[in-house]
C-alpha cells in the first residue's frame, strides 16, 4: 500500500513521463503515415492533443511535489527536447505544443511540499483520464499494426516499431491501473529488467536501420548494441533473484553506453551532422528513456 | 558509326529500360515527401507524367524492333511489375499508366524487317528525353541538396538520391553517346564498376529498409553489401586482361543478388516480408539486376 505522498509523487512521475513518451508517438505515427490514410492522422492528431493536456496539467500539479531525483534524471525533459521539437515542427508541420517543454523545464522540488488529500484526489482523477486515454491510444496502435501486417496499409514506420510503442503503452496502462490500487507499478524487478532492455535494444535496431548506409560507423556501433542487449536479455531471463544485484550492474553499464550514444545522436541530428531518416525528436525521445532507465536501475542498487 | 537500324534499336531498347526507371524515381520521391512539401511532391508527380508520356511514344514505336534478348532479360518488365503498381497505387494513392506495362509486355519481338525513316523521329524523341532528364536531375539534385542541409526530410536515404541522381547521370551519358551515333565505347570495366556500385547500395537500402524481425534478410543484404564492395575494389584495380575474369565473378554475385530480388518482390507482394520496401521499388531494383546480368552475359559471351 503506497502512503499519499508516495500515491502522489509516483503519479506525477508516471504521467510526467509517459503522457510525453504518448503524445510523441503520435507525433511519429502521423509522420510516418501517408496522406491517403489522412483519417488516421487525423485520428492521431486528436491523441495526441488529448495527451498534450494531460501533461500540461500534470506540469501544473508536479511543481514542487516530484523528487529532485526525477527532475535530474533528464527523463522528462533534456536540454535537447525543445530544439527537437523545433526542427520537428517545421520539418513535419505537425503542431508541437512547446509551453508544455518550457514548463517542464522550469520544475522545481521543494523539500516541504504538503502532499493534501485535495492534491491525491486530483491525482487519482487525473490517473482515471489517463488510463480512459491509454485505452484508446492502444486501440488506435493495434489497429494501425494489424493494417500494417495485413498489408492493407503502407506506413513509413517499421512494424516493430508499432508494436514497440504499443508495449510502452501497455506498460503506462498497467502501472496506472496499479497506481489506483495503491500498489508499487514495479513488482518484479527482472521482468521490468527485460522490458526496458528490450525496449533498449529495439532503439538500437531502428536506430541501425534509419541510419543513412554511409555513417557505417554508427551503424556498427547500434549494431554492437543489439547484439549485447540480446545477450542481456538472455542473461536476465534465466536469472532468479540473487542475481539481481550482478544483472543490475550489467544493465546499467550497457544502458550507460547506449545513452552516450543516443545523446551524440541527438545532437548530431539537431546540428544536421548525422544523415538519417528520422528527426531530432525521435533522437531526443529514446535518449530520455534510457535516462529514465539509467536512474530505475541506479534506484534498485 | 552506328547504323540506322543498331541507333534506333538501342534508342528505343535504352529508352524501354530508363524511362520507366526514371519515372519510377519519380514515383519513389513522390511517395516518401512529407505533405508539408506538397510543392515537390506536385514536381515529382509532374515529371513522372511527362516520363510516361515519352515512354508511351517509345513503346509505341518499339513494335517488332527489340531484340529477342532485351525482351527476354526481365529488364524492362518482370511478371510482377504490374501487381507490384496496382499495389502502390493503392497504397499510396499515386497514378501509375499501367497501360505502359501491359504494352511492354505484348512487345512483339524483332522482325528483321527493313526501317524505314525512324532515325529523324528517334533523334528528336531523345532530344525530348535528354531535355526532360536534365530537368529531372536538377530536380533530384535539388530535393537532394535540401536533404542534406536538413531543410528537408523525407523517408529515402540521403544515399538513396545520390544513387538515383547517378542512375540519371548515367542515362544521360548513353544517351549523348548514341545520338552521336558513337558505338558501344566497349569500356566493360568502367560499366560493371557502375553497376557494382548499384548492387552494393541496393543491399544496403534494402537492410536498412527491412523490418528488424526480419533477421536473416538483413544478415543476407549485409553480406551482398559487403561482396559487392569487394567486387567494386577489384573491379577498380583490374586491367583489360583481367575483365573476363572480373565480369564472371560479377556475373556470378549478381545472380545471387538476382535470387534476392526475386524472393523479396515475391515476398513483399505477397505481405510476408515486412518492412518499407514497397513491392514496387524491390520489383525496380530485380530489372536493375536483370539488366547488369545481360550486360555482363553479353560480354562474357565474347570472352575465350
Amino acid at each position: 500500500m503506497l502512503t499519499r505522498k508516495d500515491f502522489i509523487q509516483k503519479s506525477l512521475e508516471y504521467n510526467l513521463f509517459f503522457a510525453r513518451i504518448m503524445k510523441e508517438h503520435m507525433i511519429f505515427i502521423e509522420s510516418g503515415l501517408l496522406i491517403i490514410d489522412s483519417s488516421l492522422v487525423l485520428e492521431g492528431e486528436n491523441l495526441k492533443e488529448s495527451f498534450e493536456g494531460i501533461l500540461k496539467e500534470t506540469v501544473t500539479l508536479a511543481n514542487g511535489a516530484v523528487s529532485r531525483a526525477l527532475l535530474n534524471s533528464n527523463e522528462l525533459v533534456t536540454d535537447f527536447t525543445l530544439e527537437s521539437e523545433k526542427i520537428t515542427e517545421n520539418l513535419t508541420g505537425i503542431c508541437i505544443n512547446k509551453d508544455i517543454t518550457k514548463a517542464e523545464l522550469e520544475l522545481v522540488s521543494n523539500s516541504f511540499f504538503i502532499y493534501t488529500q485535495g492534491l491525491e484526489e486530483e491525482l487519482k482523477k487525473l490517473n482515471a483520464r489517463a488510463i480512459n486515454l491509454v485505452k484508446e491510444v492502444i486501440k488506435y496502435k493495434e489497429k494501425i499494426l494489424e493494417k500494417l501486417l495485413k498489408c492493407n496499409m503502407f506506413a513509413n514506420l517499421y512494424p516493430t516499431l508499432v508494436d514497440h510503442i504499443m508495449r510502452e503503452a501497455k506498460y503506462y496502462l498497467k502501472s496506472l491501473e496499479a497506481l489506483q490500487r495503491r500498489e508499487e507499478p514495479v513488482k518484479d524487478v527482472l521482468e521490468n529488467q527485460i522490458f526496458w532492455d528490450t525496449i533498449m535494444k529495439e532503439h538500437a535496431q531502428f536506430v541501425r536501420g534509419l541510419l543513412d548506409p554511409k555513417e557505417v560507423e554508427l551503424f556498427n556501433t547500434a549494431d554492437d548494441f543489439v547484439k549485447s542487449f540480446e545477450e542481456l536479455i538472455e542473461i536476465t531471463k534465466k536469472a532468479g533473484p540473487k542475481d539481481i544485484p550482478k544483472i543490475t550492474k550489467m544493465a546499467l553499464e550497457d544502458t550507460i553506453e547506449i545513452r552516450d550514444f543516443k545523446l551524440q545522436g541527438t545532437e548530431g541530428l539537431i546540428d544536421c551532422q548525422i544523415q538519417v531518416i528520422a528527426y531530432p525528436l525521435l533522437a531526443d525521445h529514446i535518449l530520455r528513456e534510457a535516462n529514465r532507465y539509467i536512474r530505475i536501475l541506479e534506484s534498485y542498487r | 558509326m552506328l547504323k540506322d537500324k543498331d541507333y534506333i534499336g538501342l534508342s528505343l531498347e535504352l529508352n524501354l529500360f530508363f524511362g520507366r526507371i526514371m519515372k519510377e524515381h519519380l514515383i519513389f520521391m513522390a511517395i516518401s515527401m512529407p505533405i508539408i512539401n506538397s510543392k515537390y511532391i506536385l514536381e515529382a508527380d509532374t515529371l513522372k507524367e511527362s516520363f510516361e508520356k515519352l515512354l508511351e511514344e517509345v513503346l509505341s514505336l518499339s513494335k517488332g524492333l527489340i531484340s529477342k534478348e532485351a525482351l527476354e532479360s526481365n529488364e524492362l518488365v518482370t511478371k510482377y511489375t504490374l501487381d507490384a503498381e496496382k499495389q502502390v497505387e493503392d497504397l499510396f494513392g499515386i497514378c501509375i499508366n499501367k497501360k505502359l506495362t501491359e504494352f511492354t509486355h505484348n512487345l512483339p519481338g524483332e522482325k528483321g524487317e527493313p526501317i524505314y525513316n525512324l532515325e529523324g523521329y528517334v533523334y528528336d524523341l531523345n532530344d525530348r528525353i535528354f531535355n526532360l532528364l536534365m530537368e529531372v536531375i536538377e530536380f533530384k539534385e535539388k530535393v537532394h541538396q535540401e536533404v542534406l542541409n536538413c531543410k528537408l526530410a523525407t523517408f529515402l536515404y540521403p544515399e538513396m538520391l545520390e544513387h538515383i541522381i547517378e542512375e540519371a547521370k548515367f542515362y544521360l551519358k548513353l544517351l549523348v553517346s548514341i545520338q552521336e551515333r558513337a558505338e558501344d565505347d566497349k569500356d566493360i570495366l568502367s560499366k560493371e564498376i557502375f553497376w557494382n556500385h548499384v548492387m552494393k547500395d541496393h543491399a544496403l537500402f534494402t537492410r536498412g529498409l527491412l523490418d528488424p524481425s526480419e533477421e536473416d534478410l538483413i544478415k543476407a543484404a549485409h553480406e551482398l553489401a559487403k561482396t559487392f564492395e569487394e567486387l567494386l575494389e577489384k573491379t577498380k584495380e583490374a586491367d583489360k586482361d583481367k575483365a573476363c575474369e572480373v565480369s564472371r565473378e560479377n556475373l556470378k554475385a549478381t545472380e545471387k543478388v538476382k535470387d534476392f530480388n526475386s524472393t523479396a518482390t515475391k515476398g513483399i507482394l505477397s505481405c510476408e516480408i515486412k518492412g518499407l520496401v514497397n513491392p514496387l521499388l524491390a520489383d525496380h531494383l530485380l530489372r536493375e539486376t536483370n539488366r547488369y546480368i545481360r550486360l555482363l552475359k553479353d560480354f562474357i559471351k565474347t570472352c575465350k
